[in-house]
């Protein structure tokens, strides 16, 4: 008996491990999606990003645009009580809640014109959002400053000159 | 030495023009610095306070040095001069808070993006557009703004005299409709034709976008956005999905009806303001776009039926039919992803779409393109030419066309505007040869080189910032000769020719 349990843990436990992980849905991407509508279309997937812009409500339902990469994002349609749970949308300064959608993907969807969106059935937060603000780098302000300086010196030498000329 | 003086003189007088038309645009750049104040962005707080200094710095060196012979009367190749030598110098100063954000991979790329703005083409490099400052995205909406109505018409507005120099730098500027005696009235009748639409389009763009969805200020914002991007036939969006980014039909409505009247002549909107709508049915324009535009909506229809692209009349009308319009209009805002042209549109649909951003809109108006009235002239040539071989020998038949008043078709007219046209063809030749040189298929190719030929802004997905340095160059050429139609540019290239030739 013993034998029998040890031999289950040793052999069986990680092929069923290692099925439960391969059986887990591999998120794909905005750019995979776009590229290979046809092939994606109807069938679930799931896909992962930040949300960006604002919530877009229709109801019951909302609009979530999720971005992956860079200008590269997907509108995803999902539960108002889905997107209720997203608090941080990114935006200049600030990086959005990072999330997984699992969902239905058309490549042109019938009921919303025609667009290419993924119907959402479950919404996970990966990662809560952030600020992220863009440091000013070091030698921005001496240029804006010097620049600034010599700006406004030639600018009064220029419009004398030109009202010199003016007079005659 | 006399006249190597004049000859001197001269020069220093287009520069003088030149940082005058600088100036302005330094002034323009406070409206996004005032933005990033508002907004809290102290980075951009900063580089637009460099940015506008050096602006500012060059305008006036430049005024400077030209000041002395400012009162000498430009002739038609200097007023043309001006206006391409702005628009090339004008992009490199208006590039420097694109290239100060860390928003663009390279100078180039950031010089890209603004000739895709002041040329209202709409095709862009930006990096982490969903992520852009406040303040950026209103300097490139303000662009394109600018851009459309023209650069040089702005610093038009702002002269006092109606100088014969003023004239000859309007018209350098791919604009020669007089809807007013004199150049600067002209051109502030044209802004303030902008503005009023201006006024009434944010208002509507913003009403839409709380329609859609969006929070009140964003709304406000985007509103304003959109409406100068749409009515200059831009193309540019604040977000990465540009319009599809909205989910919303009346957001894409409203923007359609922007962009279609912002593609019409201003000396038509002038007549219709001043209370003569007849004019909307019966100019050249009008009825060549609309002749035009059904025959290549039809085309693409029947190309993406055929394909099964769309799933039903709804999404065929705000995908098909839309983007149609928006290439037509020479626009660029898009409602499906770049790839999907290529993926999903067939080759009858990308045939009709490519037609029509060639087609254009309407000439002296923020549109490219051939142009409606030069498209109106040729058929009205042919139909002549065709009716002169089937009339008696004897019979003399005048034609005539209807653009604002009745007009002769004259030998000068279709000369005109068989050699713009042929202008415009040879251009797109030759994007189309870089796009393949860089190994993208004809198809592709001859998308984007119609995009940046007819300044529309819809992509396939080749303009990117991977793009070899050839092709960006060359797309940042193309747009610039077509915003002005050619003959500007070309007079400031032979004039530059003609100077080293004599040394």
């Amino acid at each position: 008996m013993k034998l029998r349990l040890s031999f289950l843990l040793v052999f069986l436990l990680p092929v069923l491990l290692a099925a439960s992980v391969l059986a887990a849905p591999v998120p794909v991407t905005s750019a995979e999606l776009i590229e290979k509508a046809a092939d994606f279309d109807g069938k679930e997937v799931t896909l992962e990003g930040e949300a960006v812009g604002s919530i877009l409500p229709r109801g019951e339902y909302a609009w979530v645009n999720i971005t992956d990469q860079n200008n590269s994002a997907i509108g995803i349609f999902m539960k108002a009580s889905d997107a209720a749970r997203i608090k941080t949308l990114g935006r200049y300064g600030l990086t959005g809640d990072r999330v997984r959608v699992t969902g239905t993907f058309y490549r042109a969807c019938a009921a919303h014109g025609g667009d290419l969106d993924v119907h959402a059935a479950s919404v996970t937060l990966v990662e809560a959002g952030h600020a992220s603000v863009p440091a000013v780098p070091a030698w921005l302000p001496p240029l804006a400053v010097v620049s600034a300086v010599l700006a406004a010196g030639f600018c009064t030498i220029a419009v004398l000159r030109v009202r010199r000329y003016n007079a005659f | 030495m006399a006249v190597k003086n004049k000859s001197y003189g001269r020069v220093l007088a287009v520069l003088y023009y030149i940082g005058i038309v600088l100036a302005v645009l330094a002034a323009a750049e406070c409206i996004p610095l005032a933005t990033s104040v508002l907004a809290g962005e102290t980075k951009f707080i900063w580089v637009f306070t460099a940015s506008l200094s050096l602006q500012l710095l060059a305008a006036a060196v430049l005024v400077l040095l030209g000041a002395r012979f400012r009162a000498l009367r430009l002739d038609s190749g200097e007023g043309m001069a001006v206006a391409s030598g702005a628009w090339l110098l004008g992009m490199l100063l208006c590039a420097l808070p694109y290239a100060f954000s860390g928003n663009y991979l390279s100078y180039l790329d950031a010089c890209f993006d603004v000739m895709s703005g002041l040329t209202t083409t709409g095709i862009g490099m930006v990096q982490d557009l969903d992520h852009l400052s406040v303040g950026l995205n209103m300097w490139r909406f303000l662009l394109t703004y600018i851009g459309g109505q023209g650069m040089v018409v702005l610093a038009l507005v702002f002269l006092t005299k109606n100088t014969d120099s003023a004239y000859k730098m309007y018209v350098g500027e791919a604009k020669d409709e007089r809807l007013m005696p004199g150049a600067v009235n002209t051109a502030r009748a044209i802004w303030r034709i902008s503005l009023l639409y201006l006024a009434v389009g944010w208002a509507v763009m913003a009403a839409a976008g709380v329609y859609a969805g969006l929070p009140l200020g964003t709304a406000v914002l985007h509103g304003v956005w959109i409406f100068m991007s749409g009515w200059s036939t831009g193309g540019f969006a604040p977000m990465s999905q540009n319009i599809l980014y909205y989910h919303s039909f009346v957001y894409e409505l409203a923007t359609l009806v922007f962009f279609t009247i912002g593609s019409f002549n201003f000396a038509l909107h002038y007549a219709v303001l001043r209370g003569d709508r007849r004019e909307l049915r019966r100019n050249i324009e009008t009825v060549s776009f609309t002749i035009t535009l059904s025959c290549l909506s039809l085309l693409a229809a029947f190309g993406l039926m055929k394909n099964g692209v769309y799933p039903n009349l709804a999404a065929l009308f705000r995908k098909g039919f839309y983007q149609m319009i928006s290439g037509h209009t020479t626009t660029g805002f898009m409602s499906v992803y770049a790839r999907q042209f290529y993926h999903e549109w067939g080759d009858v649909a990308l045939f009709a779409i490519t037609i029509a951003m060639l087609f254009g809109g309407s000439a002296c108006s923020t549109a490219g393109g051939f142009k409606g009235l030069r498209i109106g002239i040729i058929f009205k040539a042919i139909g002549a030419e065709i009716r002169k071989y089937t009339l008696p020998e004897n019979r003399v038949v005048q034609t005539r066309i209807h653009h604002v008043r009745d007009l002769p078709l004259t030998q000068e007219m279709v000369h005109s505007a068989f050699v713009i046209v042929t202008l415009y063809l040879i251009t797109f030749a030759v994007g189309t040869a870089a796009g393949l040189g860089a190994g993208y298929s004809l198809a592709e190719s001859a998308f984007e080189s119609a995009s940046a030929t007819g300044n529309v802004g819809l992509t396939i997905g080749v303009t990117s910032p991977a793009n070899p340095a050839f092709l960006k160059i060359t797309y940042i050429l193309i747009m610039w000769l077509a915003r002005l139609e050619f003959l500007s540019v070309l007079t400031l290239g032979a004039k530059l020719v003609r100077k080293v030739v004599k040394r």
